[in-house]
């Protein structure tokens, strides 16, 4: 009862972040983030190297658990529930590199993915055939190029039927012609209500699929609003591009 | 909340995944049950009651069958359980225990085999199935020093005396005292234990599986994973007090040598040797160097180094073991007969994969 109560009150919002933390001795790789995603929403996290946005995947997702704050899902508090209890109950994620049954097939990995969530997402079918991965179904999957394998890994995500999915850098590692596919399984994905947390260095893939940003720099939140007003602030640029640093270097010269 | 599946194309897809994969479960299990099906087959083999050493060999095969089992069980899952003496010893000592102060039937004392060291698995799989690897290793064998100095320093048990005059089990008025009897109420609770650990592994194969692979991904996935690794510790527990049971019966009595720690060492070589695919592994690799040991019984030093040699040798040259070894002779051997279509050689290379 008193889950459906904090339902009815969050709406459409799938996720929402308090003040989180993560402390690993003494450095501070998240120093409270806060964040909401509604259904249907594309949030794109960007940041330099060390800013903390895998350490915010790993401890939304349970990977770590969080030195302080809370992760609700749907309403409940989840925080610091282990990642196959946060995957049964709908969050589940991708990773920087391609993660995958390797000894299997590739479709005895989406039949892995589909029984251990429980339950499998509509439109199966249509992500196999847009990655390609529908021609080499019965190849093993560690055998395939690099490219393919990564597509698995966000294909096997997306087919438990998420409510919402944090990508960690889902472009790394792909080649250009790679890259509109993960735009597909991404826009699919949202248009079904599922609510998308994308970590990621390619500018570009931001520009196109996140309506709005969240910058991290050294573990807090920097800025965050709309994509391209965020990306024009000096700030930003010059903690992600260090543009700063080099034009002071500029001027000390 | 998660969208459920609804698409009758995506249950098309689903569907066709969930046949492939278990025709490939099926293929394992049929392999398994042939296997059983032969050793339940040797029950009714006329053998010559004559031949003592025979038997005894035989016997020494079976009694020791459990615990390459429970190896296997924990080996599927890549973890090394030098433990096993432990869980015989609590087997071997509670149907003891049973035997001398309670009944000497057998159902009971089999099945007090089974259920004890299963019992007492669980309380050491909560702690131990925290770790991984070298350290899991390492605290099975600790937890196979314990038990041991438990024994030791238990009166009850016998101290280092151990259990002496273990009546032999009965079934009615039959009294299972004879060579050829021993070795037939071994090959029956190993036949048992088989189909616990084939039933068990047929059941969890795919999480098995994907635990021993990728065990970060099927969490993420929604795997819980502890609750397969405790089972197939239990398991692994309870084979592993059957084959303790046997050890107490052949010798009627319980004693801390016949569950020395170091044995624990010689259960993992029959399972590396045989090769950890399937029960086939663990069966093939302990009768092989059961008979092959007892060849140098007389030179006990010379049956310790055929023992490491066979595992070093096994471990650099003949990954997965004599039974994958031999399958991909005879694959081998087919494929120079009859060229193989691509497809064939993908899907055989997949199965060799999840193997």
């Amino acid at each position: 009862m008193r889950a459906r109560a904090e339902r009815d009150v969050v709406g459409d919002q799938a996720l929402r972040v308090v003040d989180l933390s993560k402390s690993f001795g003494g450095v501070h790789a998240l120093r409270g983030v806060s964040l909401d995603i509604s259904r249907g929403q594309i949030l794109g996290i960007i940041g330099p190297n060390g800013a903390g946005k895998t350490s915010l995947v790993n401890a939304i997702s349970g990977r770590e658990r969080p030195t302080a704050g809370s992760v609700m899902l749907d309403g409940l508090d989840v925080t610091g529930r282990s990642p196959d209890y946060l995957s049964r109950r709908g969050l589940t994620r991708s990773y920087q590199q391609s993660n995958i049954f390797a000894e299997a097939s590739v479709e005895e990995n989406l039949a892995r993915a589909a029984e251990f969530a429980g339950r499998r997402a509509v439109g199966v079918d249509a992500h196999l055939q847009a990655t390609g991965l529908d021609a080499v179904l019965n190849s093993r999957s560690g055998s395939l190029p690099y490219g393919l394998q990564k597509m698995l890994g966000l294909v096997m995500s997306l087919s438990t039927g998420p409510s919402v999915v944090l990508m960690d850098e889902p472009a790394a590692g792909l080649e250009a012609g790679e890259r509109p596919q993960v735009d597909r399984l991404v826009a699919t994905c949202a248009e079904g209500g599922c609510a998308v947390l994308i970590v990621e260095h390619d500018m570009d893939m931001i520009r196109r699929l996140c309506p709005t940003v969240m910058v991290l720099d050294a573990g807090a939140l920097l800025a965050a609003g709309p994509t391209a007003e965020v990306l024009a602030r000096p700030d930003v640029l010059a903690a992600y591009l260090g543009v700063g640093d080099t034009e002071s270097e500029s001027s000390d010269g | 909340m998660p969208r459920l599946l609804s698409s009758p194309a995506s249950l098309a897809v689903s569907g066709r995944h969930e046949r492939q994969a278990g025709r490939r479960l099926d293929r394992r299990l049929t392999m398994e049950l042939g296997v059983i099906s032969l050793l339940v087959g040797l029950l009714f083999l006329p053998l010559p009651a004559e031949n003592l050493q025979l038997i005894s060999q035989m016997n020494q095969a079976v009694m020791v069958l459990g615990a390459a089992l429970a190896v296997y069980v924990m080996l599927r899952l890549n973890l090394l359980h030098f433990g096993v003496p432990a869980f015989m010893a609590v087997g071997g000592y509670s149907s003891a225990l049973v035997a001398i102060h309670i009944t000497d039937n057998v159902v009971a004392l089999v099945a007090v085999s089974l259920v004890v060291p299963a019992l007492v698995a669980v309380p050491f799989g909560l702690i131990t199935l925290r770790l991984r690897g070298t350290y899991f290793a390492l605290v099975t064998f600790l937890i196979g020093q314990v038990v041991h100095l438990a024994i030791l320093a238990s009166d009850r048990l016998g101290r280092t005396d151990g259990l002496t005059g273990v009546p032999a089990p009965t079934w009615g008025d039959v009294v299972m005292g004879d060579a050829l009897t021993t070795f037939r109420l071994g090959l029956v609770v190993c036949i048992l234990s088989a189909l616990l650990v084939a039933g068990f592994m047929s059941v969890n194969s795919r999480r098995i599986d994907s635990l021993r692979s990728n065990e970060v991904l099927a969490a993420s996935l929604g795997l819980r994973g502890w609750p397969i690794r405790l089972g197939s510790f239990v398991v692994s527990a309870a084979a592993a007090g059957a084959s303790g049971f046997l050890v107490v019966n052949t010798l009627t009595t319980a004693h801390p040598s016949s569950f020395a720690t170091l044995s624990g060492v010689n259960y993992v070589a029959y399972v590396v040797v045989g090769g950890a695919a399937s029960i086939v592994g663990p069966l093939v690799g302990t009768v092989a160097l059961v008979f092959l040991v007892a060849q140098f019984a007389s030179e006990g030093v010379y049956a310790s180094a055929l023992l490491g040699g066979l595992l070093i040798f096994t471990s650099l040259f003949l990954r997965g073991g004599l039974t994958s070894t031999v399958r991909r002779i005879a694959e081998w051997l087919r494929d120079r007969r009859t060229p193989v279509p691509r497809a064939s050689r993908q899907r055989r290379a997949v199965d060799e994969g999840q193997s």
